[in-house]
């Protein structure tokens, strides 16, 4: 507890601690925040080279580079990689940097926990590139992990010792996002400054609020779940055997009974990052504040309960398949409460296109799109033939990479001045912007051909009827991923240097508002708050 | 990383090109809309998929209209001033009620047509034909309930350039037009699925659960699909394909099929002793179709993930373990139980082939009574 | 909400939040384990 409570008496008199330490021992929320936030972009580039890998190996029909499991490995890791490695821990080093400063709070409730929760990640890492590597480097490695991300029993039971390192990889991060999640709830329920109530909250802390209370509820099920496969898998149980009386299926309820809200878990902290840069930039405030937080609300608990739309095909009884159906179809009302508020921001107001902006803008278009596509594949007959197919990636990879990754560029962009007190390169952000949204599109947008054509996903290889879109979505993926570079560059020549940043670096920083976080210096010095802020 | 993996990619790129001009020709009608349905209930499908898109495409030019005018008419360069007060008037207020209303309404009759639909996919009414459908790692086996015939449907190996590469099985199953099919699925060992878009929507297959779909085909055709579910290593290659004929055909074609059925019955269960050349060549025959996937063509298996049967402890080692192994397959991995899939002179061929080939040194014939003594 | 900062008092709040909510994920974890296989084993009416 020293970081948040000892301090006054206590650090004031030094700066942090210098070398390693500062980052081992760290329990200073903005380190931490720093540290989540490199893990994350170290992992933006291992999941990249696995994408660039799938992309040149479906090039062009026959196998070229690799044997198919290792391509199924890949296809599972690059999710694995993305979803826990890459969009979580970045959402979480945001939330660590920003949201003590935008509620008025010294430090996080618990900031050694809060360490704890950072470096089980690396821990997991190590674990996950073992997962890889096993086949090879262990005698009896067996087969790779080949299964997808959703390591779907009996498969996953055949799959070879890398399954194991990826089940004590997904334990570790189950773990670290309980705690930081719990960590996160706890502060914005305790900490808040005198006259920061709930509803004075900057969108960004209710996002982050509703997500953890998610990862708190879905997380433990996984950790259940895989904890079960490596039962059946060693110790001869039977959970997901139908010949010793268990279920397959059930494996399969469990994991997207996780998987769907996890969806949430990746898009509410974008939403929320896109709640603050859209008024910020239209210089005007939130159309309807309460109406989002409701919609966030709605759009959380609605998305626990639809989890088995992923598995239609599997033969659940006409009740419940229409139950789903429905309670999946629903999900575009809080989905489109949010697109209402986004787009009358915007109306009537004053708007200007700094990168953060453009990203926001883009959101908005893209995931609409991911969202109509998503109905679509809510309609269980029509499911039915898209199931499996490229048509699913693209879905998802439109709702996620817009809706969950750009929506953290915006945030990188839009926060960037105030993590390092410097103003990022302006022109060289609007190129990164144009190249990222121009290269996603042509990777994914043609996926929705081959998918409804019936290209299935999971594929090594596939037949040269799909070879025109494969080949467009190939030289877009591998452009996508150039891009990449110029964001890394963008970043390291903010943190050396640049325009000196203003407290309120952007026009309409503040309109709209009561989040702290504008009040103090870019950037902000080590302990934020030593007096307790009021809110008027 | 990234220049090294373009640099890999470029070659390919010239033939590439070549494919990409003569498949965009032959496969034009194909390409960016579900396959034309064949089949009563697929039709349906399609006029469910077709209104979706339709309101689909609807929503994304109103969302797309109304953010491009408010970027062209609301620029704080052109002077535009922000309406501090916007969300305090009326449509502020009501908005979240018609909104979400006019939402609802659209979700709600979406969902009574595709509910209607469902119900049609679902439904369980008499068949005329029923097909047991088993998927296993990496082919289909259909099985013809009423006639008690069976086909073992594999990929039918082609090159990468050929329209067909990956599309084609050397057994398809032939279903009749104008009847209504049935179609029971289940799996030997992981999950698979089983759908051919033309003419009938996807259903899993679990080891251990039957599901069960059903079609009315309508046009005569030869329809394709692929397993549609990850099942590991030969995902990509196992085909779905059926082949529709008339009534009459099909009468005629299955007639056919029962009386190989019982030669090959009566041939397998005769007491005969085989000679070793008989065995080995029809052990060939049995390897290609049924093992050849996995544990290769010269039996080198594939390293870290199929084991080689070419010098293998096994395949040179006790026969009883080698039978054992083929018969009741080994639990916890990719090796399936042969015993119920292949007839006892199969099995006694296929070992037979396995233990003289290959450089394998074991040089004994196994009979098929051997084989009916180790089940 | 803060009132004033009252150290002692907030560490003992915030370790009673986190109880609570580390308590829920466990339940959740046997929950999984323990309840949900004899309920939904033979998938939701499958």
């Amino acid at each position: 507890m020293s970081g948040a409570v000892a301090h006054d008496d206590h650090h004031d008199h030094h700066g942090p601690p210098k070398g390693w330490q500062r980052w081992l021992y760290s329990t200073n929320h903005k380190d931490i925040g720093t540290m989540y936030l490199f893990f994350a972009l170290f992992m933006l580039f291992f999941g990249g080279a696995m994408a660039m890998y799938i992309r040149a190996e479906l090039f062009m029909p026959g196998i070229q580079l690799a044997s198919p499991d290792f391509y199924n490995n890949m296809v599972t890791d690059h999710a694995l990689v993305m979803v826990f490695g890459m969009v979580m821990p970045a959402a979480a080093g945001m939330a660590n940097w920003m949201i003590p400063m935008m509620i008025g709070a010294p430090d996080m409730a618990l900031p050694r926990l809060n360490n704890l929760s950072f470096w089980l990640l690396p821990a997991a890492a190590l674990m996950l590139i073992l997962s890889i590597l096993a086949p090879y480097i262990f005698p009896d490695g067996g087969t790779p992990v080949n299964t997808g991300w959703t390591l779907l029993p009996p498969l996953s039971v055949q799959a070879g010792m890398g399954m194991d390192f990826t089940i004590f990889a997904v334990h570790l991060l189950g773990v670290s996002s309980i705690l930081a999640s719990i960590n996160i709830v706890t502060t914005i329920l305790n900490m808040r400054a005198p006259g920061m109530t709930m509803l004075k909250m900057p969108l960004f802390v209710w996002a982050w609020f509703f997500t953890g209370l998610l990862l708190i509820a879905i997380m433990p099920v996984l950790a259940g779940a895989v904890t079960m496969l490596l039962f059946d898998r060693h110790f001869g149980t039977s959970f997901f055997d139908a010949a010793g009386g268990g279920d397959p299926i059930l494996f399969q309820h469990l994991f997207w009974f996780f998987g769907h809200p996890e969806v949430y878990v990746l898009l509410l902290p974008s939403i929320g990052v896109l709640g603050l840069i859209i008024p910020t930039f239209s210089r005007k405030p939130l159309f309807g504040y309460k109406p989002l937080v409701g919609g966030m609300a709605f759009l959380a608990t609605l998305g626990m309960v639809v989890w088995a739309h992923h598995q239609y095909t599997i033969g659940m009884s006409l009740g419940a398949t229409n139950y789903f159906m429905i309670g999946t179809i629903l999900i575009s009302i809080p989905v489109g409460l949010m697109l209402l508020n986004f787009i009358f921001t915007m109306w009537r107001g004053s708007l200007t296109f700094e990168t953060p902006m453009l990203f926001g803008i883009a959101i908005i278009l893209m995931f609409s799109f991911a969202g109509v596509t998503g109905v679509m594949l809510a309609v269980v007959p029509a499911d039915m033939q898209y199931h499996d197919t490229m048509f699913v990636v693209a879905h998802f990879h439109y709702a996620l990479i817009p809706g969950a990754v750009f929506g953290l560029y915006a945030g990188v962009f839009y926060w960037l001045p105030k993590w390092t007190g410097h103003m990022y390169d302006e022109r060289l952000g609007k190129i990164f912007f144009w190249w990222t949204t121009i290269s996603f599109n042509i990777t994914f947008f043609p996926q929705h051909f081959s998918g409804l054509a019936g290209m299935p996903r999971r594929i090594v290889d596939y037949s040269i009827q799909y070879t025109e879109f494969n080949v467009i979505s190939s030289i877009g993926g591998f452009m996508f991923g150039l891009s990449h570079l110029l964001f890394l560059y963008i970043i390291f020549k903010t943190i050396r240097g640049g325009a000196k940043a203003p407290a309120k670096p952007w026009e309409g920083s503040q309109i709209g508002t009561t989040g702290l976080e504008w009040t103090l210096p870019s950037p902000p010095p080590f302990h934020s708050f030593t007096e307790a802020p009021v809110v008027k | 990383m990234l220049p090294h993996k373009r640099k890999r990619a470029l070659p390919t790129l010239l033939p590439g090109v070549g494919i990409l001009l003569v498949s965009g020709l032959a496969q034009a009608a194909y390409e960016i809309n579900l396959n034309p349905p064949a089949a009563t209930i697929t039709q349906e499908i399609f006029d469910l998929h077709m209104l979706t898109t339709w309101i689909a495409t609807i929503i994304m030019v109103i969302v797309t209209a109304l953010i491009i005018y408010s970027l062209f008419a609301f620029r704080h360069s052109q002077g535009a001033v922000a309406d501090q007060e916007f969300h305090n008037n009326w449509f502020g207020r009501w908005a979240w009620v018609l909104v979400p209303v006019v939402v609802l309404g659209i979700d709600l009759s979406i969902a009574s047509s595709a509910s209607s639909t469902l119900s049609s996919v679902e439904s369980h009414d008499k068949a005329d034909v029923t097909v047991n459908v088993t998927g296993s790692q990496w082919k289909w086996t259909y099985e013809y309930m009423e006639d008690g015939v069976k086909i073992v449907s594999n990929l039918k190996k082609l090159e990468p350039t050929d329209p067909l590469y990956l599309r084609d099985v050397d057994n398809p199953l032939v279903l009749p037009t104008g009847k209504r099919v049935r179609f029971l699925l289940t799996s030997s060992d992981v999950l698979h699925n089983w759908g051919i878009a033309e003419i009938v929507p996807k259903k899993i297959s679990i080891p251990g659960y039957i599901n069960e779909t059903w079609t009315h085909i309508t046009k005569e055709g030869t329809y394709r699909g692929q397993c549609y579910e990850n099942c590991g290593t030969g995902h990509a290659f196992m085909p779905a394909v059926v082949t529709a004929i008339s009534p009459d055909k099909y009468t005629q074609w299955m007639t056919e099929q029962k009386t190989q059925a019982a030669q090959a019955a009566t041939e397998a269960s005769s007491d005969k002793v085989w000679a070793k050349e008989e065995l080995v060549a029809k052990g060939q025959e049995v390897y290609s179709k049924n093992c050849l996937a996995c544990h290769q063509a010269a039996g080198q298996g594939l390293p870290g993930v199929f084991p080689a049967l070419a010098g293998s402890a096994i395949a040179n080692g006790a026969v009883a373990d080698h039978i054992d192994i083929v018969v009741k397959g080994k639990a916890g991995t990719a090796m399936a139980a042969w015993g119920p899939q292949l007839n006892d002179l199969d099995i006694a061929a296929v070992i037979t082939f396995e233990r003289n080939s290959w450089g394998n040194t074991a040089g004994d014939v196994v009979q098929p009574k051997d084989i009916k003594a180790a089940r | 909400m803060m009132d004033k900062r009252d150290d002692e008092k907030l560490r003992k709040a915030n370790l009673r939040v986190a109880i609570i909510l580390g308590i829920i994920a466990l339940l959740g974890v046997l929950y999984t384990i323990i309840y949900l296989p004899r309920v939904m084993s033979g998938g939701m009416g499958g």
